[in-house]
């Protein structure tokens, strides 16, 4: 089933002045119910206007359409803040936008807004905080005194109390250190785990959405390029490095040992299933020997 | 959107107006309207007017942009002239007369005189100045014009700094603001709805952000001024220096021209055309 479906979406930025700028050309995309779903694109492909054209802060020149569950967003203008609840959009750097005087009431913001009572809140907001690790203790405190890789996480965790059907995620892993990406994704996939809900995550690192995405689509100037497994979308390195984004470094090392005649399988993107593969082939090359020696006696 | 305000309101171009010495402009600017305050007959106005579609023309500047930029300016003309056609007393009989209210020849022509003046200076100093000149130029221009003002500790530079700062920032601040109003919209924020004190609290998400953001901004920025050795204006020399080119001389001629004309008008022929006032 398809959470989110894009048909047909063209926007234009400053539209009849000297500044116009295309950003997306008649994009068709499906963003698959339950998975966690990769957007991919060099700076300026159009990821964070397509983007925000799913939770209808933009709106899609005619005849665009983004239908969410089936149902066109904009059928209602007068609900699209309901649907900015169901689909919930984290943007790059959301730490700066926290403003309350203590996270706890930041990560209410949301929920607050979408009018429930003050235990449903309550509930929401320790539930998105255990979700990205934000301790009980650093709820009472401000937001202005969290280090940076903690207020990324009460950012997350701000969008995540309203529980949307969609989550989005632009570039959440950006500018943080290899610690702080961990705890930034470990968070995105226990609340994907736990709600079993949508999540698309926009990123230009390969090795990340290689990491937690089940499948990817992306863009190119404002087009779809590819779009499939990641296995599948990996394969077209050389499409993918000509538009200066790659693939991760093991599927280059994977296929560079295939060319040079070691049997390795098709298709492997992280360095887990890489070392897997290849500790598989050093045993069989074992048992092998073992047998040719065996044959030698 | 907001990225669509035209701040700042520079028009890149390559004509004689932008290519002239910002200090000239200034200069310029101050004698236009000098010049369009002096012109007394009706005559004069029919000038001004004409010289002012000369300056548009060599600006190269679109006339939907020149009217674009008077639109928000068309309730106070509306209010002067309002005010000049009842208050203005003539010698002769009055139009039209209703118990106190008397309108006569003299206040119509006035009202008719003061949009024009109005009018032509916006678009005066506009084509002369703001359109033509970018933001950097004019605080450098202003700043070496004021040069002689250091004599006696005033610190030019330093507001002159303070002033490219501010005007370099304001574009990022609109994209900032931008970019954390939607983040907050993402979130349910609602901006457009309720009362006036409800509205106001609803930009406090958008305000305290972006506050902080400033704070972080100026303070990094200095930082990095000092890391570039910044030291104020004691010994600091310029990459780009000012130089007149033939081109400001050729506008100045122009400008006094006009001056000139105008004061002949005045004293010679105003009687021509004579609805003066």
């Amino acid at each position: 089933m398809n959470a989110l479906e894009l048909k047909n979406i063209t926007y234009t930025y400053s539209k009849k002045t000297p500044f116009e700028h295309t950003a997306l050309k008649n994009v068709n995309a499906v963003f698959k119910a339950g998975q966690v779903n990769g957007l991919i694109g060099h700076t300026g492909s159009g990821k964070s206007t397509l983007v925000q054209m799913m939770n209808g802060l933009l709106k899609p020149e005619e005849p665009g359409q983004v239908l969410l569950f089936g149902k066109n967003i904009w059928d209602e203008p007068k609900k699209i803040r309901d649907i900015r609840f169901r689909v919930g959009l984290v943007f790059q750097y959301p730490e700066y936008q926290l403003f309350e005087e203590t996270c706890e009431k930041d990560i209410a913001f949301g929920p607050k807004n979408m009018g429930l009572s003050e235990d449903e809140i309550k509930r929401r907001v320790n539930g998105a905080a255990e979700f990205v690790g934000i301790d009980q203790s650093l709820l009472a405190k401000s937001p202005f005194e969290l280090s940076g890789g903690q207020k990324r996480r009460v950012a997350l965790a701000g969008v995540m109390a309203m529980e949307p059907e969609v989550l989005i995620l632009d570039e959440p892993a950006a500018g943080l250190d290899p610690i702080g990406r961990e705890e930034v994704f470990g968070g995105i996939r226990s609340y994907q785990k736990t709600k079993e809900n949508t999540v698309i995550i926009v990123s230009h690192s390969m090795e990340d959405v290689a990491a937690y995405c089940d499948n990817l689509t992306v863009l190119k100037d404002g087009q779809i390029m590819l779009t499939g497994s990641c296995g599948d979308v990996f394969k077209h390195e050389r499409e993918l490095t000509e538009c200066g984004l790659g693939v991760p470094k093991i599927s280059t090392f994977m296929r560079l040992l295939r060319e040079n005649g070691i049997d390795v399988k098709d298709g492997i993107y992280t360095v887990d299933a890489a070392l897997d593969e290849i500790l598989r082939l050093l045993k069989k090359d074992d048992v092998e020997k073992k047998d040719g020696g065996n044959k030698n006696a | 959107m907001l990225k669509d305000i035209t701040l700042g309101q520079f028009f890149p171009g390559n004509s004689a107006l932008h290519k002239a010495d910002p200090r000239m402009k200034i200069i310029l600017t101050m004698l236009y309207i000098v010049f369009v305050f002096l012109a007394k007959a009706t005559l004069s106005y029919i000038f001004v007017v004409f010289f002012t579609v000369v300056l548009v023309i060599i600006s190269k500047i679109k006339p939907v942009i020149i009217l674009k930029a008077l639109k928000p300016l068309i309730f106070i003309m509306i209010f002067t002239a309002f005010f000049n056609i009842f208050w203005t007393k003539g010698d002769s009989t009055p139009l039209f007369e209703y118990k106190f209210i008397k309108i006569y020849k003299e206040g119509i022509v006035f009202a008719v005189l003061m949009i024009v003046r109005i009018a032509c200076i916006l678009t005066g100093s506009c084509v002369l100045l703001t359109y033509t000149t970018s933001p950097i130029a004019l605080t450098d221009g202003l700043e070496q014009l004021l040069a002689p003002l250091k004599k006696i500790r005033v610190p030019v530079h330093e507001f002159a700094m303070m002033m490219t700062i501010a005007l370099r920032f304001i574009p990022t601040l609109i994209e900032e603001t931008d970019k954390i109003m939607n983040a907050q919209k993402a979130r349910g924020a609602d901006f457009n709805s309720g009362g006036l004190i409800k509205r106001a609290r609803a930009l406090l998400p958008v305000l305290i952000p972006l506050f902080a953001s400033s704070f972080r901004r100026a303070s990094e920025l200095a930082t990095a001024m000092e890391c570039r050795c910044y030291r104020g204006d004691k010994g600091r020399t310029r990459m780009t220096k000012l130089h007149y080119k033939p081109v400001d001389l050729f506008l100045l001629i122009l400008m006094v021209t006009f001056g000139v004309i105008i004061i002949v008008i005045n004293i010679y022929l105003i009687d021509i055309l004579n609805f003066s006032v």
